[in-house]
């Protein structure tokens, strides 16, 4: 009995010795290097920290492959579905792993794939090990954040008393977390963007709130979410909240790997659902009903109705701030899953209410956009993991549509060979507010095409991949007056000599038909041709220092524009200070040819940039470490243009030709 | 409207360079210049250098369904201790456009390791109210197997620049160099790939994938670069008799389709 409690007392030295380690990985190459894969183009700037975030506490508190369930696998969301499911017929066959390297004998885990995931997972004690660990601790574990940002020039809209910006140009965010033991956890998040007020006439000081309350396996609720929460089912065609990736050269990205309910901690505006939803298991089904109730920022015609809705978050200017929370959207449904021996079958219905109409307008292409006040939505979704493959689909129609459907497979044919295929038929009038296929276009309505990719492994060293989409739209576009097609072909090679080099050459070509620029009565559609060359080097300087340099050359119809960078990092194993630092040089003539890069920032802020113009971009990161438990983190940044007076335009732009940016934040765990 | 651009392509300058390549080639994007067995005596000759039996083959290809256009092929393989000879004939077009081709191949081994091959052959187009012409012409070609699972391969179409030109009847036949590789990445997959410079023309890369889901069955995807088509295709083998099916697509233009049969005495 005494003897127990030394071993307990022991143990509990060990964990709480370990358990502030949230804090070590935070610059931390391996995620930085798993977010800057996903490739991802978009004007929106997105918040990448739950995803990083996820990552991370599997990096201090690694799953153990042995009991891991499907869904917790899933949370490691760069494994593709086919991977999963092997890992897990592995044990079934072989039994249980004795040591994570055993991860090299599972069938369609390459090498890579294997390094990519050992940080994350243990081949660790059993489970009841987990109950002491959280039992013995003081009440819970407390995570609090702080970030402080602003841009140093003023921008044109805080000049503006009247139609400007009403508030003061920082921008804030508070991140809290909350752990009380393996079953409850909750968070805060409150977030004031440049430009809005902290102090006004409203409930709470901050313009954004986020916030939700976590139960986990509890009895038969598998998941309880009261609060804010992304929903998240088959192929993201009926139902999907939250980020999601479209096409890239990674075939993982072609299924989705939907984890269902999930709480809800970013700062991103507009993709969540609030409320309260949960997740019932009873023998092979998973049932999860969901009620929300939100307000949403619309524009707002002449008579009252919605033209569109906003997600940016921006509440600064006067017109900004009439149409926050203007619209009111009550959505409730439930989403049942069946599981047979590998067979996987999903239901999802649920109805949509707003509390006005919309009327998306009289233009020939916004005829199938979403009209009325009142959606019904249905979809039926199911993934088959066969043999070496994985199909997968879902078909889903909402009131008074036409069927939509995705639908695919993911084949190893050889343990250096795999290729992935996938057709996706979307009528321009499915409507779905919370949608996110894979697709051409953002949203996916208004398509037809056919993917399919190989990606070729023939040892540790290389991997070449090779895509081709063909894709048409059935009805008129946004700037496309007519229906129109196109295709493109991309391929990427990789090369690892050794653990400290790796270059990688990324080539893509994509045929486009767009409205004809000019001043002509009547605008024919065009082919566009845009092509995107792109060559990166990663190597190691010394056993701390790390050096990554980006060439990219793009071309759109006659217009060059290119971007040169170089980055470099510093992230000594026992220092308590590590940085990086980038400096880049670029020349893009338009919004046509514009080109993205992955922006290396403070913890939980790394986004991707759309270089534009003619200039050079420096900026530093740098994280001091206090204690385990007290970090800081500082980043400066600073673009210069060539050959401008103004940068930017509208209510955003600044004088001069020089943009510069400082964020602070300050990260406390106890 | 089909027609008439139909018509318009097989007009132009250019005379049509439609071989009888067999559907396996077609299901592949035509990337077999690196394969080897008896369709390769439309492709790349020295692909016949490996063939141990007399084989027999006869393939039909519509082009664009729904249009009379359509290919007809006929071809036979001798070996002969290290060396093959090689028969064929195939007659392209419809009513008012025809051409008709006749090949003799004569293809060498060397080790089992290098293969070359030179064929001679004769064309005779006929086009209604141009009249008609006839004119021979030459390719040379070379495969080696660089090591078990890779075989790299080389191959000029129409060495000699020939031409048709008699009286109102003008059309160049095309001169193509093509380099190649096939690649054996599992006993069960093969990738090959094929770059095809034409005379006048655009550069062309060419992929395919063939995959034996089944010792009877073979499954076969392909893409072309420009112009940009797809393919997909499936084989059957069984005793002595192959069958091949594929289905080329162009985005405006439609479906390509192609049966071939092959045996082996």
């Amino acid at each position: 009995m005494i003897f127990k409690r030394i071993v307990a007392a022991i143990l509990v030295l060990l964990i709480s010795s370990t358990v502030n380690t949230y804090a070590q990985s935070d610059l931390d190459p391996e995620i930085n290097q798993i977010i800057e894969s996903l490739d991802r183009n978009s004007d929106v700037e997105l918040d990448y920290s739950e995803l990083i975030d996820r990552l991370m506490v599997y990096k201090s508190h690694p799953l153990n492959l042995n009991s891991a369930s499907v869904d917790e696998l899933k949370n490691l969301w760069f494994l593709t579905p086919l991977q999963i499911n092997s890992i897990r017929s592995h044990i079934q066959e072989n039994g249980p792993f004795l040591d994570a390297l055993e991860l090299q004998a599972v069938p369609n885990l390459d090498i890579q794939s294997v390094k990519l995931l050992l940080p994350f997972v243990s081949v660790g004690s059993p489970k009841p090990f987990n109950d002491l660990n959280f039992k013995k601790l003081v009440l819970g574990h407390h995570d609090f954040l702080i970030r402080y940002e602003q841009l140093l020039q003023k921008q044109v809209g805080y000049s503006d008393s009247e139609s400007g910006f009403t508030g003061t140009p920082q921008h804030i965010v508070v991140r809290y977390r909350y752990q009380y033991n393996q079953h409850l956890s909750g968070a805060l998040n409150l977030e004031k963007d440049p430009g809005e007020t902290l102090f006004r006439n409203r409930v709470g000081l901050f313009d954004f709130g986020s916030g939700h309350l976590f139960l986990k396996d509890y009895g038969i609720f598998k998941k309880i979410v009261i609060g804010d929460y992304d929903l998240q089912f088959g192929q993201g065609l009926t139902l999907w909240s939250g980020l999601a990736f479209g096409k890239s050269a990674l075939l993982t990205s072609i299924a989705k790997s939907a984890v269902g309910l999930k709480p809800y901690s970013s700062l991103n505006e507009g993709l969540f659902f609030r409320g309260i939803a949960s997740t019932l298991v009873w023998k092979n089904f998973q049932i999860t009903p969901f009620y929300s109730n939100r307000k949403l920022d619309a524009s707002l015609s002449a008579n009252g109705e919605v033209t569109s809705i906003s997600t940016s978050g921006l509440h600064r200017t006067p017109t900004e701030l009439s149409n926050r929370r203007n619209l009111n959207q009550v959505m409730f449904g439930a989403a049942i899953q069946y599981s047979m021996k590998s067979l996987t079958l999903g239901i999802t219905s649920y109805y949509t209410q707003f509390s006005r109409r919309f009327d998306p307008g009289l233009d020939p292409y916004n005829q199938f956009d979403f009209q009325g006040q009142q959606l019904t939505s249905i979809g039926l979704n199911y993934q088959y993991p066969f043999r070496n493959s994985y199909i997968f689909g879902e078909f889903a129609k909402g009131s008074g549509d036409d069927l939509a459907s995705v639908n695919g497979i993911i084949s190893s044919l050889s343990p250096k060979l795999s290729v992935a295929l996938l057709y996706r038929a979307i009528p321009a009038n499915y409507s779905s507010f919370y949608n996110s296929v894979f697709a051409e276009s953002s949203t996916g309505v208004n398509e037809r095409g056919f993917y399919s990719g190989i990606s070729l492994k023939p040892n540790s060293k290389w991997e070449w991949s090779v895509y081709t989409d063909v894709f048409q739209f059935p009805w008129l576009k946004y700037g496309v007056d007519a229906p129109s097609r196109g295709h493109e072909l991309a391929v990427k090679l990789n090369y690892k000599p050794s653990k400290h080099v790796e270059l990688i050459g990324q080539y893509r070509i994509k045929y486009k038909e767009e409205n004809e620029t000019g001043e002509n009565t009547f605008n024919d559609v065009i082919e566009t041709k845009h092509q995107r060359f792109r060559l990166d080097l990663a190597y190691d300087i010394t056993k701390d220092i790390r050096a990554r340099n980006r060439y990219e050359l793009v071309k759109y119809q006659t217009e060059n524009a290119h971007l040169v960078y170089q980055d470099i990092s510093y992230q000594p194993l026992q220092s308590r200070f590590s940085g990086n630092v980038r400096f880049a040089v670029f020349n893009i003539p338009s919004y046509d040819s514009r080109i993205y890069a992955f922006q290396n920032d403070v913890l939980f802020s790394n986004s991707i940039l759309a270089y534009q113009n003619q200039g050079m971009q420096f900026y530093v990161n740098a994280r001091y470490r206090f204690t385990r438990a007290l970090n800081l983190w500082l980043h400066y940044e600073i673009q210069s243009y060539a050959n401008r007076e103004s940068i930017g335009s509208g209510t955003t732009q600044i004088a001069g030709n020089k943009r510069s940016e400082v964020k602070l934040q300050l990260r406390y765990q106890f | 409207m089909r027609l008439i651009l139909l018509l318009v392509v097989l007009f132009s300058y250019q005379a049509n360079s439609q071989t009888a390549q067999g559907a396996r080639s077609l299901g592949l994007a035509n990337s077999t210049v690196a394969a080897q067995g008896i369709w390769s005596l439309n492709d790349n000759q020295a692909g016949l250098a490996n063939i141990k039996r007399i084989s027999l083959a006869l393939d039909y290809q519509k082009f664009l369904i729904g249009q009379p256009v359509a290919m007809n092929g006929m071809l036979l393989a001798i070996p002969y201790k290290n060396q093959v000879f090689g028969l064929t004939f195939s007659t392209y077009g419809f009513e008012v456009y025809r051409s008709q081709k006749m090949g003799l191949a004569y293809a060498r081994n060397f080790g089992a390791k290098l293969f070359t091959a030179l064929t001679f052959y004769y064309h005779s187009l006929a086009i209604s109210q141009y009249g008609n012409s006839g004119t021979y012409s030459v390719d040379a070609g070379f495969q080696y197997q660089l090591n078990p699972t890779v075989r790299i391969a080389s191959h000029i179409g129409n060495l000699s620049n020939s031409t048709f030109q008699k009286d109102n009847l003008f059309a160049n036949l095309p001169l193509k160099i093509q380099f190649g590789a096939l690649y054996q990445t599992s006993e069960l997959v093969s990738l090959s790939m094929m770059l095809e410079e034409t005379l006048a023309k655009n550069a062309q890369l060419n992929l395919g994938l063939e995959y034996h889901i089944a010792p009877i069955l073979a499954l076969r995807g392909g893409v072309s670069s420009s112009p940009f088509r797809q393919y997909a295709g499936f084989g059957l083998a069984k005793a002595d008799f192959k069958l091949d099916l594929a289905l080329a697509s162009q985005q405006v233009l439609g479906y390509t389709s192609q049966i071939s049969l092959a045996y082996d005495f």
